[in-house]
């Protein structure tokens, strides 16, 4: 387990916990070497401090009680020798006392192994003496009781002197003892406080520098990656998408720093996908637009074709249109040549104009001629209009905006259309009083050509197209209405789509309705269908008067 | 065997060599045969001056600092000098005198026998037939 797979928190708490660790060492050292002062502090004022100021008081009681023997021996007054007494009777009790307390700190010295062998040597020497000089003592008193005063104070000032001169000096012994070892402990106390300040000193600084050391290792583990990581996502943000951390560990950095080099992966991968599909799509677009303009220009030429065959159509039925009164203006020309002929005849045989006018067969050939004259003028009446209509259709070439008459283009569409009619189809035109519209008059032509044809091709045998226009407010209707077989509902609304069916050998467009709802989208106008299958179908144009 | 007997016998030898065997001896004349510890203390501390007959009590002691003496007044719980002080006490405020100090057991022994009333210590081999022993102390 390497430390840069641990858990962030684990790492925290590792590091935390070894400056906590180095630190309570410090702190226990510390308070262990306290402990060690204060103990010697303890034993300088719990043991040779006190029997050292019990010792002083001892002796100075001994010395008290020697002078207070001398004054008893000196003086021979009852009272002041009785003072005397109560004295040194004081001073006996108040000596003992502070035995008992000498002895006292003397045990607890020893269960702490705090009373040396030297003490014990020179308080037994003590002893000895000190019960030497109440010995005496009890000599002394009994002298001066027998008021041998002068007895007395010779023991007092030779032997006694002598016993209290050697008890004297084993205190101040005693004294130095407790002197010498307290000052040895507080030295002790001295040199191990130092020693702690030192030790405490040292280890703090260890802390203070191993704790650097560990921050810097918390540093390096945990926020410089995190910087990187903010380095990078700002690089990614800016679209730089090739930049990885390569961090290994498996700690919460490591893993998001493993995760964000993945998404910078997918993420360069899906921008590549996206641009591979974009240029994919305008690959197809282009395509796409390619076979736009294919179909519009395959539409253009089906149009440019139904356009040249419809014409060939119109041509066809316009030639045969014009070949009849051709056909019968021929025949009476002939008829003519022939009857002029038989006119010049008679006119030859006869001798007198009045024979002549009398004559049944000149006027018989007269009448025919006559007749045929007027026919021959008829059909040429008829090549007129023809000619007129087909003049006036050929404006379906014009795209001029202009004003226009409806009815004269109706009226030309029907004519174009007499010979599919024939006799087949009669047209009813019910138009009303309308104003001419400006429009693109060879265009509306074409619709209604379109609209009429379609009418034609579903009258079966024999009906009716009735032709209606009105004016209703602002705009102009035109309705045409057959009693064909009618279109079914659902088939009505395909009827202005766009769309080819191949019958036979020729390519025809299902319907032309789509050009020519085109032709009335451009005139701001409206083409509707009404059918009913079976009853016929009514198509209603709507144009907008300007 | 007889080496770990030998061995024992001189322990036993050098047992009763260090050791101090005090003998608490009074005058024949005393009207009884033990003593308590408590008794003792009294009859040396000087609080109690008589016997249960009435007779004084005369508190003998050892001059001699020796262990015999160490021995008895460890048994009695009192450190000689303090004795000493309890009798120099009474001595200055009147109440008796201090015991008359013995130079040595035989000496001891001796002025029990003579001295009706008399309570002393000695040591266990200094004990004669013309004293009687109250109390034996043994200290190690």
């Amino acid at each position: 387990m390497r430390f840069i797979d641990l858990k962030l928190n684990t790492k925290q708490m590792a590091v935390f916990g070894i400056i906590l660790f180095l630190m309570a060492v410090a702190n226990f050292f510390t308070i262990r070497k306290m402990q060690t002062i204060q103990k010697e502090i303890n034993e300088v004022s719990t043991n040779w401090l006190p029997r050292a100021i019990a010792i002083s008081e001892i002796s100075r009681n001994i010395s008290d009680l020697r002078i207070n023997q001398l004054q008893h021996a000196i003086t021979t007054h009852e009272e002041k020798r009785q003072s005397r007494t109560v004295a040194i009777i004081d001073l006996i009790d108040r000596i003992n006392e502070n035995l008992s307390t000498y002895e006292m700190l003397k045990k607890a010295s020893e269960a702490q192994q705090l009373y040396s062998e030297t003490e014990q040597k020179f308080y037994e020497a003590f002893d000895g003496t000190w019960e030497d000089y109440q010995d005496i003592s009890f000599t002394f008193f009994a002298l001066a009781r027998e008021n041998r005063n002068t007895e007395a104070i010779n023991l007092l000032n030779e032997d006694a002197l002598l016993i209290y001169d050697e008890c004297s000096n084993h205190l101040a012994a005693l004294v130095r003892i407790n002197e010498e070892d307290s000052k040895a402990a507080a030295q002790r106390a001295e040199k191990t406080n130092h020693a702690t300040k030192k030790f405490s000193t040292t280890l703090l600084l260890a802390s203070i520098i191993i704790s650097l050391l560990l921050s810097g290792v918390l540093v390096r583990y945990i926020t410089n990656p995190i910087l990187d990581l903010e380095k990078a996502a700002k690089k990614v943000a800016g679209g730089d998408l090739d930049i990885r951390l390569n961090l290994t560990g498996k700690d919460e950095i490591g893993n998001m720093a493993q995760s964000f080099d993945k998404m910078t992966a997918s993420l360069k991968e899906a921008r590549a996908n996206a641009e591979q599909q974009a240029n994919k799509l305008r690959a197809q677009n282009k395509e796409l637009a390619n076979a736009m303009r294919e179909l519009r220009e395959t539409q253009d030429q089906l149009l440019m074709k139904e356009k040249m065959a419809s014409l060939g159509n119109l041509v066809a039925g316009v030639a045969h249109e014009i070949n009849n009164p051709i056909g019968s203006i021929n025949a009476t020309t002939d008829i003519t040549i022939r009857c002029i002929k038989k006119i010049e005849d008679e006119i030859k045989k006869s001798e007198s104009i009045e024979a002549l006018s009398s004559n049944k067969d000149f006027k018989k050939y007269f009448r025919i001629l006559k007749e045929n004259t007027e026919v021959s003028l008829a059909g040429g009446e008829r090549i007129a209009t023809i000619v007129k209509s087909l003049k006036n259709f050929s404006r379906l070439d014009q795209s001029e905006y202009q004003k226009a008459n409806i009815h004269e283009g109706l009226d030309s569409s029907v004519t174009l259309l007499d010979n599919e009619f024939q006799n087949r189809i009669t047209v009813c035109k019910k138009y009303g009083d309308i104003p001419d519209i400006i429009c693109y008059p060879g265009q509306l032509n074409q619709v209604f050509l379109n609209i009429l044809q379609n009418a034609s091709s579903a009258i079966k045998d024999s009906g009716t197209v009735e032709i209606k226009t009105s004016k209703e407010n602002s705009h102009i209707h035109i309705d045409i209405v057959d009693d064909g077989k009618g279109i079914a509902q659902n088939e009505i609304k395909e009827l202005f789509n766009f769309k080819f069916s191949s019958k036979g050998s020729r390519i025809k467009m299902s319907s032309g309705l789509s050009s020519a709802y085109n032709i009335i989208q451009k005139h701001e106008g409206e083409i509707k269908i009404n059918s009913e299958l079976g009853k016929g179908t009514t198509v209603s144009i709507i144009l907008p008067i300007k | 065997m007889k080496n770990i007997l030998f061995l024992l016998f001189l322990i036993l030898i050098l047992q009763s060599g260090l050791k101090a065997q005090v003998a608490v001896i009074v005058n024949k004349s005393v009207p009884q045969d033990t003593i308590k510890k408590t008794e003792l203390l009294d009859f040396f501390t000087g609080d109690i001056k008589e016997w249960p007959d009435g007779k004084p009590v005369i508190v003998k002691e050892l001059k001699a600092k020796s262990k015999v003496r160490e021995a008895f007044y460890d048994y009695i719980g009192k450190n000689p000098s303090r004795m000493k002080s309890i009798w120099l006490k009474k001595m200055l405020s009147g109440e008796g005198d201090p015991p008359e100090s013995i130079t040595d057991d035989t000496a001891m022994v001796k002025k029990i026998e003579t001295t009706p009333g008399a309570i002393g210590f000695v040591a266990k081999d200094k004990v004669s037939d013309g004293v009687k022993v109250l109390l034996f102390i043994q200290k190690d």
